[in-house]
């Protein structure tokens, strides 16, 4: 009995040690996870801003009596009839150098063995960085529900309530159980302001249903660096048939105009 | 007596090792993503028929190995969209041997490539915008041997072409809203609302001003430069919105404070750097008309209540 005890107490500082030490490379994988999100985002040599050069060859076919720095911001009516164009990136050269950059992560997400009336939560991150130019937009749509080979779907959900229930453009309700479907909802600085609480979630619209991209992320700042949280909760019923469910969702990321 | 247990220091030694290998195998896994950068993100280009002018664009793969596709797509309200009946412009094109429209292309982590797009639209072009996207879409990894959801993202560059013989279309610009409350509480935020319409020919830049004037000082908010396209009717907000970061919001402006007295909002806006300038003015009387309610309120029942109990005493006293 003694010896048991002397034993634990030999390895119960190692015990606690590996707990601590895992803990803090958790917490620091974590955190280094983020900012190289963001490294590869904002600090990468290839972000370098190439201000006012617009890179073109600015009609060495058709003008090649005129340099290419003469064209940038030129909006004299004069010097249109001679050259016979005029190129600007961005209104008021705004966006000089301005690089838009997007970032979803992961690439997939495994739902893994989908069983009845268990919702099954996966969750998404979304970055984006807009530089000088005003705003920007990123908007989703799936390509079809949740779908076998044969063409089994998963419908879309509709969430709890059904005299109320969420709609592309409005979220509503959903924690029961018992309502089968499949939908996300939004966290972030520059989501739509629908999703009310945790469980407030959507429908994705669906490509095959010709449904207009819903918007998910929006804002009308310059040099905005925005991050959200997209989650994806997928339920099943009884009935559902066994098979391997599966789609693609679709950002587009544009800058505001 | 030897201790028969290894040191303390060899085994926390050997667990930081095991630990590290393991999460950074797990961090190479889990760093999947999608990230493309691409610039210039916005380009105009007023260009004469018959003449040919190129732009290049730069892409950067920030994420995973991804397979790109470049398409040319229509810009319809906000968003890269192809109409039924459209038909890439054959003026518009790919100089690249190695990208060409809809052909994928492998992009490896951390590779940039510049792609250079010409314009040369012939004479037989008609003297409009063409308003389009050079939209960059990667392609979903494989499916897996389960359930899932992959994901595809398109990051594009919004050109916005004008052709013209003279570079003179006709711009007008029409304020479809400038609304303000006629009267305001004191403690209430002063909401502005302004809309504008491009009721003109080709696309037109707006800047401008929100000023609000009283008895005691004046404040004035700038618009956010906006491009508003043929037959577009927008918001336009000022940076003071946008700073407060209220962004669902279809106001201009929501100023909060207290008023007092008479206010004059001018509105002022300049389209095209001052081709065009639109002056309008509106008028907002401030009082706190809800405090003088809730008084009036409790002045008309202490009224009604008060001869009531002085009857009571007297019916008492005799």
């Amino acid at each position: 009995m003694k010896s048991n005890r002397q034993k634990l107490r030999t390895i119960c500082p190692y015990l606690i040690l590996l707990l601590l030490i895992s803990f803090l490379l958790n917490t620091k994988y974590n955190i280094l996870n983020i900012s190289l999100a963001f490294a590869e985002d904002m600090s990468s040599q290839n972000f370098k801003l190439q201000g006012g050069d617009f890179t073109m060859t600015s009609g060495s076919k058709a003008s090649p009596n005129y340099k290419l720095s003469d064209v940038v911001g030129e909006t004299a009516v004069g010097s249109y009839t001679s050259k016979g164009y005029i190129l600007n990136a961005g209104y008021l050269n705004t966006a000089a150098g301005s690089i838009l950059a997007f970032s979803v992560s992961p690439t997939l997400i495994d739902f893994g063995s989908l069983l009845p009336n268990s919702p099954v939560v996966r969750s998404i991150t979304l970055t984006i960085a807009n530089g000088d130019v005003l705003g920007y937009r990123v908007k989703v749509a799936e390509d079809q529900p949740l779908s076998t080979n044969l063409g089994v779907e998963i419908p879309d959900t509709k969430c709890d309530s059904p005299t109320q229930p969420c709609t592309l453009a409005q979220g509503s309700s959903w924690n029961q159980e018992t309502s089968y479907g499949f939908g996300y909802r939004m966290a972030g600085k520059t989501t739509p302001s629908d999703f009310l609480n945790s469980d407030y979630y959507r429908p994705f619209p669906s490509k095959r249903k010709n449904d207009s991209p819903a918007l998910v992320m929006q804002s009308n700042a310059r040099k905005a660096t925005d991050q959200a949280t997209m989650n994806l909760r997928v339920v099943v019923g009884r009935s559902q048939p066994v098979g391997q469910y599966h789609n693609v969702i679709h950002f587009t990321a544009l800058a505001g105009i | 007596m030897k201790n028969k247990y290894p040191s303390f220091l060899s085994i926390a030694s050997a667990v930081f090792i095991i630990l590290c290998l393991v999460f950074n195998s797990a961090q190479s896994a889990n760093a999947q993503s999608l990230s493309l950068s691409i610039s210039p993100p916005v380009i105009e280009l007023i260009i004469k028929p018959g003449v040919s002018v190129t732009q290049r664009f730069t892409v950067v793969n920030n994420g995973d190995l991804a397979i790109v596709t470049p398409h040319l797509t229509g810009y319809i309200n906000g968003s890269p969209e192809n109409p039924s009946d459209y038909i890439p412009e054959p003026w518009i094109s790919i100089l690249n041997s190695d990208f060409a429209w809809d052909k994928p292309t492998l992009l490896q982590p951390g590779e940039s490539r510049q792609i250079v797009v010409r314009f040369n639209p012939d004479e037989t072009v008609p003297e409009t915008d063409y308003n389009r996207v050079f939209l960059l879409t990667t392609t979903p990894p494989p499916s897996a041997e389960s359930s899932k959801s992959s994901f595809s993202s398109s990051i594009g560059s919004i050109m916005l072409i004008t052709v013209s013989e003279n570079g003179v279309l006709s711009k007008e610009l029409k304020v479809t809203q400038f609304q303000v409350p006629q009267i305001l509480d004191s403690f209430d935020s002063l909401e502005v609302r302004v809309r504008a319409a491009n009721i003109g020919k080709t696309l037109v830049h707006t800047i401008g001003q929100l000023t609000l004037s009283g008895s005691v000082g004046k404040a004035s908010y700038s618009l956010m430069p906006q491009t508003l396209l043929i037959g577009e009717n927008r918001n336009l907000i000022t940076d003071f919105q946008v700073v407060s970061g209220q962004n669902d919001s279809n106001a201009s402006l929501i100023l909060p404070g207290f008023y007092l007295g008479k206010y004059t909002v001018t509105l002022s806006l300049l389209g095209d750097e001052g081709e065009q300038k639109i002056i309008q003015n509106q008028t907002v009387y401030a009082f706190p008309w809800k405090a003088g309610l809730v008084c009036l309120i409790v002045l008309t029942g202490l009224w009604g209540f008060y001869p009531r109990k002085k009857k009571v005493r007297t019916v008492k006293k005799a």
